[in-house]
């Protein structure tokens, strides 16, 4: 797997573009009867993504329709989405521009039951890199402590999450929970080359963090 | 290109996933760092 962009924005010049923001019932037929609602009436749908945090009876999700060639009017395709029973819409989100579809419906964002905020590389690593060159010495001290504050939070995610699929062991949880994690958050793809109740070696493959210094 | 580790964050980090976990403080040390032209970041957590 490549890149994976956390997009929520799209940017399809001259097309028709519409957002919904909806819940979708947890059942393996839902999504088939949706989408065949949307391709009977030619809605390509060009973005979908569901927020199973926890699995329950319905999950909420979001989806953007290209409706450049729908042969009928939205209002009625979203009747007949509501009418199969699997779908409950709950938004509308308009494109700001011809073209130009951004969700501007879901907040807070959320990952891991926190508030969470997307932060691109260039805006995290001037963050870095100036606290380094402001505070010097300090400035290392500080992003030392700082880390360790946030990793405290992040192991006692992680154990609340092993802990919900059985796993209690922290070198368990390390090795199944953290080391994705840490990938998941986009810090870099980690290695852990030994691991032991005194200590451990992990290596770290396209840092985000030391990225900013190359 | 820099003479000197750049992960001070990641060795925070390391080091509270760590601690929170097995409940024992530690020190964590970058001894391989992308910023010193090393193929990846490679870091240490012992036990203090």
């Amino acid at each position: 797997m490549g890149e994976f962009d956390l997009s929520r924005i799209l940017v399809w010049p001259k097309r028709k573009l519409i957002g919904v923001t909806f819940r979708l019932k947890a059942r393996f037929e839902a999504l088939p009867l949706v989408t065949a609602v949307t391709s009977k009436h030619s809605v390509m749908t060009a973005y979908f993504a569901s927020s199973p945090a926890v699995v329950g009876e319905d999950v909420p999700g979001i989806a953007f329709f290209d409706i450049t060639d729908a042969d009928t009017p939205f209002s009625i395709i979203l009747s007949e989405l509501e009418s199969t029973g699997m779908v409950k819409i709950l938004e509308i989100i308009e494109p700001v521009a011809e073209g130009l579809l951004i969700d501007n419906i879901s907040h807070p964002l959320t990952a891991g039951g926190e508030r969470a905020i997307i932060l691109r590389g260039a805006g995290y690593r001037d963050f870095v890199k100036g606290i380094k060159e402001q505070l010097d010495a300090a400035g290392k001290l500080f992003l030392y402590f700082e880390g360790c504050e946030m990793g405290k939070g992040y192991g006692k995610l992680h154990r609340s999450i092993a802990k919900a699929v059985g796993i209690k062991d922290p070198i368990e949880i390390c090795r199944r929970v953290s080391l994705p994690a840490f990938q998941w958050a986009g810090f870099g793809r980690a290695e852990i080359i030994q691991i032991s109740y005194s200590g451990g070696t992990v290596a770290i493959y396209d840092s985000s963090n030391a990225r900013g210094r190359r | 290109m820099t003479g000197e580790p750049y992960g001070d964050l990641t060795r925070g980090i390391l080091a509270g996933v760590y601690c929170e976990l097995f409940g024992k403080d530690c020190e964590v040390r970058e001894t391989e760092c992308l910023a010193k032209g090393d193929k990846r970041c490679v870091f240490e957590i012992k036990e203090k």
